[in-house]
C-alpha cells in the first residue's frame, strides 16, 4: 500500500482546501516533510488514522475528540463549515479515494461536529457500501496492526516505556502486540472453527461421549462422596473421642462434686443454724430483757402460791363471816323487836296486846334466838377485809405474773432451742472436719461448661451423622446411575480418543503457532537493532517466552539498563520488526522518531531507511534534520521534501521543496 | 425500847451475788434483793445471821409495802432485821443456784 496524496480539508492548523502530494516511486521511496514545532506535522499523521478508521488515539491510547482535530478558524460563530481528509492511495497495482468528511458549527465555546461520513471507492468508480469500504480499508492496513506503521515520538515513548516495564502490563502488551503482528486474531478464528468443528465431531458421538463422560463424572463424584464420607467419618470419630474425653473430665468434677455434695448440705445447714443462732440469740436478749422488766416488779412471785393460798382463805372467811353477820343482824333485829313487844307488852307491828302466853312464846323464842347466835363460831368480817387489804400489793402485781411465767417458759424453750442447735453446729463442725470451705461453686461452674460442651459436641455430631446419611444417600444414587449406565460402544469408544487426540493436536499446533511467532518478532527486531545500533554490544532483541523483551551482548547476555538513547532504539527495532514481520509492502509514517537518539545512532536509522524500498514517509524538525541534510543522507532515495509553513496565525500551509 | 432500824443492809458475803442477780434477772438491785426475801419466806429457808452488813436502802418506798407484809405475815416485831435476814438467806439460795448457772425460774419460781 502507498499512499498518492492527501487532501486536507480545515484539518488541525491547515484552513481551507491543502494538498499534499506524497506519490513517489520504488526507487526514491522516502518521503521527508520538514516543519518546526505547531505547523502541522502530527495533524498531517494523524489525518491518515482519521480517515482510515474514523478515530485518532494520542500516544497514551487515549482518543482525541474530532473537533480538536478541526481546524478552528474555519467558520465564523454560529456558522458550519466542511472538514475533511481525503487519500489517494494504491493497493493492489489499484488506485483508491478514501475520503472521510463532516461538517462542523462553530458554536459559542467549541466547534461542533455535526455529521462525519466515509466514502471508499477505486478511482473513478463508483463507492462502495459503509461495509465494504471498512472491510477494503482493513484489508489494505488492519487497524490493530495500523500503529506499527504509523507512529510518533510519543508512540515510540510509550512503547519504550512498556518494554522497560518487567511486569505483567509490558509482557501482555507485547504479547499482545506480537500476536497482532501476526495476526492471530485470524489464529483465533481458525482456532474457534477448529474447536467448532471438534465440538461437532463429538456432537456426532455425542450420545456415546456424553455417556462416558457422565459415566467418568458419576465415578468421580462418587470417590469424592466417598472421600467426604470418610472425612466425615474421621471428623466424627475426633469429635467421639473428644467428648468421651469431655465426659471424663465432666465425671471427674461431678463425682468430686458427690463428695462435697454432703458436705456443703451440711455446710449450708451450719450456716443456716449459725443464722439462726444469731437471730434467736438476739430475740432471747430481748426476751431476757423483758423477763428483768417484769421480775423488777414481781419479786413476791417465789412465794405467790402460798399468798395466793392465804389470799383465797382470807377471801373465803371474809365471805363467811360476812353472811353471819348478815344473818346474825337480822337475827338481832328480830330478838329486838320481841324484847321491845315484851317490855311495851304491845306488838310493835300490829298493837296487839301481849298476853301472858304469847310472853311465854315471846321469851322461848328469845332464848332460842340468844342461843342461835351464841352457838356461831363468828368473826367480824372487817378483820379478814383488813388482812386482805393488806394483801392488796401482792394481789396487784401478781396480775402480771403469768406474763412473766410466760417469759420463763418462753426463754427456757428459746435457750433449749438454742442450745439444740449450737449443739447441732459443733456437731457439723466435727462432720465438715477438715475439708474447709471447698470452692464448690467453681466446680459447680467447670461441671455446667463442661456439659455445654458435651452437647455441642453431641450437636456437632449430630451434625455430621446427618451430613454422612445424606452423602451416603448421594452416594447409593450415583452407584444406582452407575449400574444402570449402559457400556459405551468400543467402536464410539475408539472415535472419542480420536478426537481427544486431535483437539489435542490442534492445541499443540496453535501453541507451536504462537511461539514461532514471538521467534519471528525476535529475529525480525534483532535484525533492525543491529542495522539501527552503532555499539556492537547491542548484538540482539531477546523475546522471553514470558515476552519479556531485552536487548543482548554478543554472548547472549542481557543488558541491564541501557541508556535512554538505546532504548528507543530498542523500541523502533521491536516496532519495525512487528511492522516487518506483519508483512506487506506497506508504507511507513513516522513523526520526529529521533527523539533522544544520539547523531550516531540518528544516522543508522536514516541508513535503516533508505535501505527500505517502502515508501516511507518522515516528519522531522529542523533540530532533527534539515532539508540538506535529509539531500545528503538520503541521496536518490529521497523521493520528496515538503515544508509545512507558517501561513497566518495559527495557519499553515504545506509547500514541497 | 430500842428503835427499830430504818435502814436495810446486806452483808458483804452475798453482795456479788445480789449484784449478780441484778444484772442478769433484775432491772435493780432491790428487787432482786426482795425476791430473795419472799423466795426465803417460799422455801421457809433457815434463817441465819447476816454478820456485817452494808447499808443500802432505806427502809421506804416500794420496800415499805414488803416491811408490812413481812410484819403482817410474820409477826416480826422487827421487819427490818427479819427481811435483812431473810434477803440473806435467800441470796445464799441463790448463790449456790448461780453458781451452778441455773436459770431465773431455778431459783425462783414458786
Amino acid at each position: 500500500m502507498k499512499i498518492r496524496s492527501i487532501q486536507l480539508t480545515n484539518w488541525g492548523p491547515f484552513e481551507g482546501v491543502h494538498s499534499i502530494h506524497l506519490d513517489v516511486s520504488a526507487g526514491s521511496p522516502v518521503v521527508v516533510v520538514h516543519g518546526e514545532n505547531g505547523r502541522g506535522k502530527t495533524s498531517t499523521m494523524r489525518s491518515l488514522f482519521w480517515c482510515l478508521y474514523g478515530t485518532v488515539r494520542d500516544g497514551y491510547g487515549y482518543k482525541v475528540p474530532t473537533h480538536e482535530l478541526v481546524n478552528n478558524q474555519c467558520c465564523n460563530d454560529g456558522q458550519s463549515s466542511e472538514f475533511g481528509v481525503q487519500l489517494i492511495v494504491e493497493f493492489d497495482a489499484k488506485d483508491y479515494e478514501i475520503s472521510r468528511t463532516g461538517k462542523v458549527r462553530q458554536m459559542p465555546d467549541a466547534l461542533n461536529v455535526e455529521s462525519e461520513e466515509l466514502s471508499f471507492r477505486p478511482v473513478g468508480e463508483h463507492p462502495y457500501s459503509e461495509s465494504k469500504s471498512i472491510d477494503m480499508i482493513n484489508l489494505m492496513l488492519e487497524e490493530a496492526i495500523a500503529d506499527f506503521y504509523l507512529f510518533d515520538g510519543e508512540k515510540l515513548a510509550s512503547v519504550e516505556k512498556k518494554l522497560n516495564k518487567n511486569d505483567s502490563d509490558g509482557q501482555q502488551f507485547v504479547q499482545r502486540s506480537v500476536e497482532r503482528a501476526l495476526g492471530l486474531s485470524f489464529a483465533d478464528r481458525l482456532m474457534s472453527d477448529i474447536e467448532s468443528v471438534s465440538s461437532g465431531f463429538s456432537d456426532a458421538i455425542s450420545g456415546q461421549a456424553k455417556l462416558l463422560d457422565d459415566s467418568e463424572k458419576l465415578v468421580l463424584k462418587k470417590q469424592g462422596i466417598e472421600a467426604d464420607i470418610e472425612n466425615l467419618a474421621s471428623d466424627k470419630r475426633k469429635l467421639v473421642e473428644m467428648r468421651a474425653s469431655i465426659e471424663r473430665a465432666r465425671g471427674d468434677i461431678a463425682n468430686k462434686l458427690q463428695d462435697f455434695d454432703l458436705i456443703r448440705d451440711r455446710l449450708v445447714e451450719r450456716q443456716l443454724l449459725e443464722a439462726d443462732v444469731l437471730s434467736d440469740s438476739k430475740k432471747l436478749d430481748e426476751k431476757r430483757e423483758e423477763l428483768r422488766h417484769e421480775a423488777d416488779s414481781s419479786w413476791y412471785w417465789p412465794i405467790s402460791k402460798k399468798l395466793d393460798a392465804i389470799t383465797l382463805d382470807l377471801e373465803e372467811s371474809y365471805d363467811k363471816s360476812k353472811k353471819i353477820d348478815e344473818s346474825n343482824s337480822k337475827t338481832l333485829a328480830q330478838l329486838h323487836l320481841l324484847e321491845s313487844n315484851l317490855s311495851s307488852h304491845s306488838c310493835s307491828l300490829c298493837g296487839a296486846e301481849v298476853d301472858e302466853s304469847s310472853k311465854k312464846g315471846i321469851e322461848s323464842r328469845i332464848k332460842d334466838l340468844h342461843r342461835q347466835i351464841g352457838d356461831q363460831d363468828f368473826e367480824d368480817p372487817i378483820v379478814f377485809a383488813d388482812q386482805l387489804r393488806k394483801l392488796s400489793g401482792y394481789r396487784e402485781k401478781s396480775k402480771r405474773f403469768p406474763v412473766l411465767e410466760e417469759l420463763v417458759k418462753s426463754i427456757a424453750n428459746s435457750d433449749l432451742e438454742l442450745l439444740t442447735k449450737k449443739s447441732r453446729i459443733l456437731e457439723l463442725g466435727e462432720q465438715i472436719g477438715s475439708v474447709g470451705n471447698p470452692d464448690i461453686l467453681m466446680l459447680e461452674n467447670d461441671k455446667d461448661k463442661l456439659t455445654t460442651r458435651i452437647s455441642e459436641s453431641e450437636r456437632l455430631e449430630e451434625q455430621v451423622d446427618a451430613k454422612i446419611s445424606t452423602e451416603r444417600s448421594s452416594l447409593k444414587a450415583i452407584q444406582l446411575k452407575i449400574q444402570e449406565s449402559p457400556d459405551l460402544d468400543p467402536v464410539e469408544r475408539k472415535k472419542l480418543e480420536i478426537s481427544d487426540a486431535l483437539d489435542q493436536i490442534l492445541r499443540e499446533s496453535y501453541d507451536e503457532f504462537r511461539e514461532n511467532m514471538r521467534l519471528q518478532v525476535e529475529a525480525a527486531s534483532s535484525n533492525i537493532l543491529l542495522q539501527l545500533s552503532s555499539e556492537v554490544e547491542y548484538q540482539k532483541v531477546s523475546i522471553s517466552p514470558k515476552y519479556q523483551v531485552a536487548m543482548l551482548d554478543t554472548s547472549h547476555q542481557v543488558l541491564p539498563s541501557p541508556s535512554s538513547g538505546y532504548s528507543q532504539i530498542l523500541a523502533l527495532a521491536f516496532i519495525g520488526g512487528l511492522a516487518d514481520v506483519a508483512g506487506s509492502d506497506n508504507f511507513v509514517v513516522m513523526d520526529t522518531p529521533w527523539g533522544r537518539v544520539d547523531r550516531g545512532n540518528r544516522k543508522l536509522i536514516m541508513k535503516w531507511i533508505r535501505e527500505r524500498s517502502n515508501q516511507t514517509i518522515i516528519f522531522v524538525q529542523s533540530g532533527e534534520l534539515t532539508p540538506s541534510e535529509a539531500r545528503e543522507h538520503f541521496g536518490n532515495k529521497m523521493g520528496r521534501q515538503l515544508s509545512i509553513v507558517r501561513q497566518g496565525p495559527n495557519s499553515s500551509k504545506i509547500e514541497e521543496i | 425500847m430500842e428503835q427499830a432500824r430504818s435502814g436495810i443492809g446486806v452483808s458483804r458475803s452475798v453482795k456479788p451475788t445480789l449484784e449478780t442477780l441484778a444484772e442478769k434477772y433484775f432491772e435493780s438491785m432491790d428487787a432482786a434483793f426482795m425476791a430473795c426475801v419472799t423466795l426465803a419466806i417460799a422455801k421457809e429457808l433457815p434463817i441465819v445471821a447476816t454478820g456485817p452488813v452494808e447499808r443500802t436502802w432505806h427502809a421506804g418506798g416500794r420496800r415499805q409495802e414488803l416491811l408490812d407484809f413481812i410484819a403482817w405475815h410474820l409477826s416480826a416485831a422487827d421487819p427490818v432485821q427479819m427481811m435483812e435476814q431473810l434477803g440473806h438467806a435467800g441470796l445464799l439460795y441463790a448463790k449456790d443456784h448461780l453458781e451452778k448457772n441455773s436459770p431465773f425460774e431455778a431459783i425462783f419460781a414458786p
